[in-house]
């Protein structure tokens, strides 16, 4: 059986009286696509924040790749291979599609004290931030402002931040959600070609896409995991068939 | 064009212009030092005059005691600076918004009324300088087409250097963490240690041109780090275009002729500034360097 990557135990976090996150264990192999699904507000992102290290946790241990990184700020975890993408798309608005990856890119290749040549004019940051462009399909969108693009665009854009960084896991949240239906289905074929090459944690309402995507699936519902398994054992499992009340599975 | 002023200046025996284009050069070197913090890396650092002040005294004080060697006197100004950068910036850069545009100006205060306070260097009547910085016989600085045209090629430096760095990987992660600081956090970047270097750098350049300053007046005085000073160089800055290479030039020419236009029309000069200003920025939103056909480079 695949390694172990990322291990979860009794992950909490409230909001005062609120519990958006109550003791999650959770565990993603190397090479799965392991979705979380779960109704509105059930703490998905919560949950996906405190992988990332934008919240610390009132309770529990994240271990990535064996190492316990409950600790570390958003920015060593992303060091050290965790990367992730927001529910609410997140990209360096007033930058070009290249200059955004070309960061992600940079940031990956260690400190930025460098202060004389010009960061555009650096073909060991273009070219892997154009390889991971034409991954994601913006290839000819190169030189288009981050904010001059298509919704979808930028969700796909988000995607390319984070594979430049050459991520071990990536934390995807929502990236198919808002989307029109040709949109959806080319993120849905993007997120498939990652399939075997990334390790992924993928949150997302659209069922479509988690059916067809994930090797495994959990199910989130107020803060608690109740239930992970194959996407047939969560279709057939009843306590999840209550929670999605009404939900066509 | 700025090459060329000192012959005609001469030729129209109007030495006059030739201080007034020294001043705005001098200036330009202090607006774009701030332009590198507010422009490119989105600090609204309100005491920039600061350094104008530490650097003009540096080479007061030495030279009060005796030392006039430009060298050293240059070198400390600049030195000093960068310290206290390192100071004021490592507490101002971990807040943000409002918290850090009074910090830094309360820090600027203190060092306003430090300067007051020492009555040894003139308290707030200031201090005559004696004798200009002495560059071993290199530049004199009493000649003044000499001083101009080190201006000239000091500000020129100060322009190129901060495009350069604005345009290098540090530049890329300094604006990075201006355009959307989660994000960077999310790929790797902590903006703090960025954030503080460039700070450092600013504080720096800005020591320069105090100690231009200084040699420039022959004077130094706590007006130097006045916080109307500070405002006045942040316009600079946003009149001529905010993160852009020619901007902090534009902007104190602008700024600086129209002062002394006024100044000499009417002695309510200030009150028919204010408001100019406030137009000028409502009405190029891009700055000076925006109505330029390549003036709004990245
Ligand atoms: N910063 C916060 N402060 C207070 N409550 C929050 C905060 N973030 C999320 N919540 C609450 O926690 C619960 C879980 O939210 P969230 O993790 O965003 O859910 P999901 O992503 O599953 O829709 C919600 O009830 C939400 O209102
Ligand atoms: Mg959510």
């Amino acid at each position: 059986m695949a390694e172990t990557l990322l291990v979860v135990r009794g992950l909490a976090k409230s909001f005062g009286a609120l519990r958006a996150t109550d003791g999650i264990d959770f565990e993603v192999r190397e090479g799965e696509t392991h979705a979380v699904i779960g109704p509105n507000g059930a703490g998905k992102t919560t949950f996906i924040k405190q992988l990332s290290g934008e919240l610390r946790p009132d309770a529990g241990q994240v271990r990535f790749a064996g190492e316990d990184i409950t600790a570390l700020p958003a920015h060593r975890r992303s060091r050290k291979g965790l990367a992730r993408s927001f529910q609410i798309t997140s990209i360096y608005r007033d930058f070009s599609a290249l200059d955004n990856v070309a960061l992600a890119v940079q940031a990956r290749a260690g400190h930025s004290f460098r202060f004389w040549r010009p960061a555009r004019e650096d073909i060991l940051l273009t070219q892997p931030a154009r390889q991971a462009l034409e991954k994601v399909g913006l290839g000819a969108r190169a030189d288009v402002l981050a904010a001059n693009l298509a919704h979808g665009e930028q969700r796909q854009l988000e995607i390319a931040l984070a594979l430049a960084t050459q991520p071990r896991l990536m934390l995807l949240d929502e990236p198919v959600a808002g989307m029109g239906s040709d949109e959806s289905q080319r993120m849905i074929e993007l997120l498939a070609s990652l399939k075997g090459e990334k390790t992924v944690v993928l949150v997302e309402h659209d069922m479509d896409a988690v059916f067809s995507l994930a090797d495994r699936i959990s199910v989130l519902v107020y803060g608690r995991i109740i239930a992970t398994g194959t996407p047939a054992e969560i279709r057939a499992n009843a306590e999840v068939r209550a929670a999605y009340l009404g939900e066509d599975l | 064009m700025l090459t060329l002023l000192p012959p005609v200046a001469a030729a129209l025996q109007e030495p006059f212009y030739l201080d007034l284009v020294r001043k705005v050069m001098i200036f330009a070197i202090a607006a774009a030092s701030l332009n590198l913090i507010l422009g490119y890396g989105g600090m609204v650092s309100f005491g920039h005059a600061a350094y104008l002040g530490i650097g003009g005294y540096a080479v007061g004080v030495l030279a009060f005691y005796g030392t006039t060697s430009g060298w050293v006197q240059w070198g400390v100004a600049i030195g000093a600076s960068a310290l206290v950068a390192l100071a004021i910036g490592a507490v101002s850069i971990r807040t943000s918004g409002i918290y850090f545009i009074m910090i830094t100006l309360a820090f600027t205060q203190m060092l306003y009324y430090l300067g007051i306070s020492i009555e040894e260097y003139g308290g707030d009547d200031g201090m005559r300088i004696k004798a200009r910085s002495d560059f071993s016989g290199l530049i004199d600085l009493g000649d003044p087409v000499a001083f101009y045209y080190l201006a000239l090629v000091l500000m020129l430096a100060c322009l190129f250097l901060v495009h350069r760095i604005a345009n290098s990987r540090f530049g890329m992660v300094l604006r990075a963490a201006k355009s959307n600081e989660p994000r960077s956090r999310g790929i790797g970047f902590s903006p703090y240690a960025y954030r503080l270097v460039a700070f450092v750098i600013a504080g720096a350049m800005c020591g320069l041109a105090g100690a231009m300053f200084a040699n420039h007046t022959s004077f130094i005085t706590p007006e130097f780090m006045h916080w109307t000073r500070s405002g006045e160089i942040m316009f600079m800055v946003i009149l001529g275009g905010i993160a852009t290479t020619a901007g902090p030039l534009l902007g104190a020419l602008v700024l600086l002729v129209v002062e002394t236009l006024l100044a000499g029309w009417t002695e309510h000069w200030q009150a028919i500034l204010g408001p100019l200003l406030v137009l000028s920025v409502l009405f190029f939103r891009r700055g000076l360097a925006g109505l330029m056909p390549g003036g709004k480079d990245g």
